[in-house]
C-alpha cells in the first residue's frame, strides 16, 4: 500500500509511461463525455446536435491532454481524470433523466 | 502566461514523443495530399482521351441527349454533368449503365477502355491512408489529432518562450518555429478537418447515442435524412413530349439568376410527371454550396413550372457548416490561383515538419557526440520516408507511361514497383554512411523519372509539352511543366548541394578528407 502511494505521489522531471498514458486515455475518455453532454443540450435537429460536437471532439482531446499532463504528480493527474469523469458522467445521468 | 519550468518539460517531452510519432504519417498525408491539390489537372493528363481542347461554347443539349438516350436506352434518373475544369468531357449516365463521356466539342462518344484514374486515385488512397487495410485511416485520423495537439502545444512553448531565450537557438528550431507559426492556420485548418474526416467520421457512435437517448448508434443513420434527403419518388405516367432543354435551361436561368449549373438530373423523362433537376453552386459564394450543400431548381419537364427550389435562405443550417468546413480541406469548384498557393503552403509545411524531426536528431546526436560508432535507425527511417517517397512516386509516375495499357494487372505492376524503390531507398540509406550523398542520388534518380515521364508521356499520347502548349491543350502542358522544373531543382540540387554551407556537416567525404 505504502509503495503504491509512493509511487502515486513521486514527482519526477519527465514524463513516465503511466503519466503519458493517463493523460492519452483521460484525454481521449473526457473529450467524448464533454461531447455527448453537450450534443443532449444542444437543441434542434440531429444533424444539429451530432455534427458540431463531432468536430469539437478533437480539439477537446488535445486540450484536456495538455490539462491532465500539467500534474506534478501522478496522482494528481489521476485525481484530474476522475473527478472530472464524475462531475460529466453525473451531468450526463441528470440530463438523460431531466430532458 | 507563465507556467511553471516542469511543466514546460513536460510540454516539451511530450511535444516531442507525440511528434516523432505523428510526424511520419503526417509528412506522407502532406506529401501526396500537396500532389492531389493538382487533381483535376492530373486526372487530364492521365487521360489520354481527354486530350482535347476544352469548349468555350454552349453545349446544345437538344442535339446530343435524345439520340444517346434512345441508343443506349436509358432509363430513370439520368444524370448529365457539364465540362468545367475537373473533367472536360460531357458525362451521361442512368441508375443502371455504365457512364459515357463525350467530348463536348465534337460530339463523338470517348473511347475510355484501360482508364481508371490511376495516378489520382492512388495518391489520394495514401493521403488518406487508405493504402494500409483496416487501421490506416485510423492512423492517419490518429495523426491529424495529434497535429492539433502539437500545434497547440507549440504555440504554448513559443509563448513562454518568447521573452526568456536570448540564447542562440539552432537553425532548425527557430525555422520550424517561424513556419509552423506562420502557416499555424493553414495547418490547423487541414488537422481538423482531417481528424474529422479520417477519425471522428468513424468513431463517433458514442455522441449519435447520447443525442438519440440510446435508441440509435450510428450517426449517419440518424443525420444522413437530414443533410441529403432523398429525391420524393415519381409514379409513372403516360408518355408525353417534353420541352427543349434549351428552354428549360433558360426558364432555370431566369427564376434562378445566381445558379452556376454543373449537372442536370432527369427523372421519368418522357412521361407527364417528368422533373429536370438543375443542381450547382451559387456565383459568389462558392464555400457555403461546396460538395455537401448544392442548391438546385426542379423544373417540370412537360410545361417548366418551377416545382421545388433551393437557396441558401432554406438549406439546412448543418449543410452549410459542413460545406464550409470541407470547402476549406477540398477547395472543390476552385481553379489554379488557390490551388498554387495551397501547393505552394504544403511544400512549405513538408519542409517545417521535416526540420521537426531534424531538431530532435541534432539533438540526440549531440548527446552522443562522443561514441564514435553512433547510428541510429530512426534517423534513416526518417530519411527513407521523406527524401525516399520522391523517386519512388515518380517511377509510379513514369512507368505509368512506359508499361502497356493493356498489360495484364497493371495496377499491381504499378503499386508493386512503387512500394519496392520505396522499401530500397531505406536499404540504400542504411546501407551508405553519407547522408548528402544518399539524398543527392535519390533526388538526380526522381529527377531523371520526370524527365522520362514527360518523354513517355509523349512518345504514349503523341502530346510532347511542345505540340500541347503549341495546340493550347494548357492543363496537360501545365503538368508536363511542373513535372520538368521539379526535374531541374532536383537535378540542380543533386549537383550543388555540395557546395552549400548548410550541408556540410552531413556530408561524409568532407569529413573524411580533412
Amino acid at each position: 500500500m505504502k509503495r503504491v502511494k509512493n509511487f502515486l505521489h513521486e514527482s519526477r522531471s519527465k514524463i513516465g509511461l503511466v503519466h503519458g498514458f493517463i493523460s492519452c486515455i483521460g484525454a481521449a475518455v473526457l473529450s467524448y463525455l464533454t461531447s455527448m453532454v453537450l450534443s443532449m443540450i444542444i437543441t434542434g435537429n440531429y444533424s444539429l446536435k451530432i455534427v458540431p460536437s463531432m468536430m469539437l471532439v478533437p480539439i477537446l482531446m488535445s486540450i484536456y491532454g495538455i490539462w491532465i499532463l500539467f500534474s506534478k504528480t501522478r496522482f494528481i493527474a489521476l485525481k484530474k481524470v476522475l473527478f472530472t469523469f464524475v462531475l460529466l458522467v453525473l451531468i450526463l445521468s441528470i440530463l438523460i433523466k431531466v430532458l | 502566461m507563465k507556467i511553471s519550468n516542469l511543466n514546460q518539460k513536460f510540454l516539451i517531452r511530450a511535444h516531442t514523443i507525440l511528434g516523432l510519432f505523428a510526424i511520419f504519417l503526417f509528412y506522407i498525408s502532406t506529401y501526396f495530399g500537396t500532389i492531389t491539390v493538382f487533381l483535376p489537372y492530373i486526372k487530364a493528363w492521365e487521360n489520354p482521351s481527354r486530350h482535347f481542347i476544352s469548349s468555350e461554347k454552349e453545349i446544345n443539349l437538344d442535339s446530343i441527349l435524345p439520340k444517346i438516350i434512345k441508343e443506349k436506352e436509358l432509363s430513370n434518373n439520368i444524370e448529365i454533368i457539364f465540362p468545367s475544369f475537373r473533367d472536360k468531357a460531357l458525362s451521361i449516365n442512368d441508375e443502371t449503365s455504365k457512364t459515357i463521356y463525350i467530348n463536348p466539342q465534337t460530339n463523338q462518344i470517348l473511347n475510355t477502355n484501360f482508364e481508371t484514374n490511376f495516378i489520382s486515385k492512388f495518391f489520394n488512397e495514401i493521403h488518406i491512408g487508405r493504402n494500409i487495410p483496416k487501421i490506416g485511416v485510423f492512423l492517419m485520423g490518429v495523426a491529424s489529432v495529434l497535429m492539433i495537439f502539437l500545434s497547440i502545444s507549440g504555440v504554448i512553448l513559443w509563448v513562454v518562450n518568447k521573452k526568456r531565450n536570448r540564447k542562440k537557438e539552432s537553425a532548425y528550431l527557430k525555422w520550424h518555429k517561424n513556419l509552423s507559426l506562420a502557416l499555424l492556420p493553414f495547418i490547423l485548418v487541414f488537422s481538423i478537418t482531417g481528424a474529422f474526416l479520417g477519425f471522428m467520421l468513424s468513431y463517433s457512435s458514442p455522441i449519435a447515442y447520447s443525442a438519440s437517448k440510446g435508441v440509435e448508434s450510428d450517426f449517419r443513420k440518424l443525420v444522413g435524412p437530414i443533410l441529403f434527403p432523398r429525391d420524393v419518388k415519381i409514379e409513372r405516367s403516360q408518355k408525353a413530349s417534353m420541352l427543349s432543354f434549351e428552354r428549360l435551361t433558360s426558364i432555370a436561368n431566369t427564376k434562378y439568376p445566381d445558379l452556376e449549373i454543373k449537372r442536370i438530373k432527369l427523372s421519368k423523362w418522357y412521361e407527364e410527371n417528368a422533373k429536370i433537376k438543375f443542381i450547382g453552386h451559387i456565383k459568389d459564394n462558392r464555400a457555403i454550396s461546396g460538395r455537401i450543400n448544392r442548391m438546385h431548381i426542379t423544373l417540370s419537364g412537360k410545361d417548366g413550372r418551377v416545382l421545388n427550389k433551393k437557396d441558401i435562405s432554406n438549406a439546412n443550417l448543418t449543410n452549410g457548416i459542413l460545406s464550409t468546413f470541407y470547402f476549406l480541406h477540398f477547395i472543390p469548384d476552385e481553379t489554379l490561383v488557390l490551388r498554387i498557393v495551397y501547393f505552394i503552403f504544403g511544400i512549405i509545411m513538408a519542409v517545417s515538419l521535416s526540420f521537426g524531426f531534424l531538431i530532435y536528431s541534432e539533438k540526440k546526436a549531440k548527446k552522443n557526440l562522443e561514441d564514435k560508432n553512433y547510428y541510429s535507425i530512426l534517423n534513416k527511417l526518417a530519411m527513407a520516408t521523406m527524401i525516399g517517397v520522391i523517386p519512388a512516386s515518380t517511377l509510379l509516375m513514369f512507368l505509368y507511361w512506359y508499361l502497356p495499357f493493356d498489360l495484364f494487372q497493371r495496377d499491381i505492376w504499378l503499386k508493386g514497383s512503387f512500394y519496392a524503390l520505396w522499401a530500397g531507398t531505406l536499404f540504400y540509406s542504411v546501407l551508405k554512411d553519407s547522408v548528402l550523398k544518399v539524398i543527392n542520388h535519390l533526388l538526380f534518380i526522381a529527377s531523371i523519372f520526370l524527365v522520362l515521364t514527360v518523354l513517355y508521356h509523349g512518345i504514349s499520347t503523341g502530346f510532347y509539352p511542345w505540340i500541347s502548349l503549341n495546340e493550347k491543350l494548357y492543363d496537360i502542358f501545365f503538368v508536363d511543366f511542373i513535372s520538368l522544373v521539379f526535374a531541374l531543382v532536383f537535378f540542380l540540387f543533386s549537383k550543388k548541394s555540395k557546395d552549400i554551407k548548410f550541408f556540410f556537416k552531413y556530408d561524409g567525404d568532407r569529413y573524411e578528407n580533412q
